[in-house]
């Protein structure tokens, strides 16, 4: 299997997050959490940042709908990449 | 139930308690509204305290949503005092009703104040310029001091000069002057997710804030404007239909299967 692009991996877990942010304030949450966590910008992110930027987003997700719901999604992301 | 028609109750709630007070005879309005306001008041209490339950122990917004509950849990038990009053001495009637009253505002102080810092707890900013979103909360704040400022000076003067000892409405206005402020992060937060499912808990509970803030501001109004009052009785009933729907719609957002 092909490693998606930079530019999906981001699109991916934005497209994630966008059910529950919207797809404009999911993107900018890549881009935030992408800088904060991994120190770099969403479209250099892999497919083995995957996991850390799972990490990073877990305390906006868990504040803003819960640790259930929050853990559900990050499980989706991971398996999107098939972690 | 679609969001959509979860954001369609409080009009339809409210439509049929209007017509109901308007069809009841005059000597029985008062008792009618009366009975409306509280029932808004329960499903104010049911819609907050499932949202509450929807968030694990722990969850930041289980807090918010909790709080609210509990205020309008409190407010409850205060018009259950009203309703006891006959055999209660004044001075039992007159501080269960402001100990209730001081609580129940605290805590919806608290709870709002808890949602509207939710965004920024996620280490997220809202949208737009910073000088634009200073400018919504200082006329957020403006509209809370202006609508609930007057009848805090009339409960003061009265408890300074001995003429009225009602603690809970001065508990209740510094409750509206504290909590209403923050529609305007309230807002924001709404505006951050216009095209996620968490829209709706947060535009819903910025309109029960509204409704909140006219209520105060009809009541600005001088007394000989009486229809007003009508009109701010139901609009204290939609506040309650609102929070209601709020919380109802922010458990479906977190527990509904994608």
């Amino acid at each position: 299997m092909s490693q998606p692009s930079a530019a999906t991996v981001a699109d991916r877990i934005a497209l994630r997050l966008g059910r529950y942010l919207g797809p404009h304030t999911a993107r900018v949450a890549v881009k935030t959490f992408a800088a904060r966590g991994l120190g770099r910008g969403p479209e250099t992110l892999t497919r083995a940042d995957v996991p850390a930027m799972t990490q990073a987003l877990r305390p906006m997700l868990r504040t803003l709908v819960g640790k259930q719901r929050c853990e559900i999604v990050l499980q989706q992301i991971l398996g999107d990449f098939g972690l | 139930m679609t969001y959509r028609r979860l954001a369609l109750f409080p009009f339809v709630f409210v439509a049929l308690t209007a017509t109901l007070a308007a069809l009841a005879p005059p000597h029985l309005r008062g008792s009618v509204t009366q009975w409306e306001v509280d029932l808004s008041k329960v499903i104010g209490l049911v819609g907050m305290a499932s949202a509450a339950l929807a968030f694990d122990r722990g969850d930041y917004l289980r807090r918010g949503w909790g709080l609210c509950a509990a205020c309008y849990l409190l407010l409850l038990g205060r018009d259950a005092v009203l309703l006891g009053a006959a055999s209660l001495t004044p001075l039992t009637f007159h501080v269960a009703r402001g100990v209730l009253v001081a609580v129940g505002n605290t805590c919806v102080v608290a709870g709002v104040w808890t949602l509207a810092r939710a965004w920024s707890v996620a280490g997220l900013e809202h949208p737009g310029p910073r000088s634009a979103r200073a400018a919504a909360v200082a006329v957020a704040v403006l509209a809370a001091v202006v609508f609930a400022g007057p009848t805090l000076l009339v409960d003061v003067r009265d408890l300074v000069d001995g003429s009225d000892l009602r603690l809970d409405g001065l508990a209740s206005d510094l409750g509206d002057i504290l909590a209403l402020p923050v529609i305007a992060p309230v807002a924001f937060t709404a505006l951050a997710v216009r095209e996620g499912t968490l829209r709706w808990p947060w535009a819903l509970l910025t309109s029960s804030l509204t409704a909140w803030l006219l209520y105060d501001a009809i009541y600005t109004v001088p007394d000989y404007f009486h229809a007003l009052r009508t009109v701010a009785e139901q609009l204290h009933i939609l506040a309650g239909a609102f929070a209601c729907v709020a919380g109802l719609s922010q458990r479906k957002a977190v527990t509904e299967e994608e």
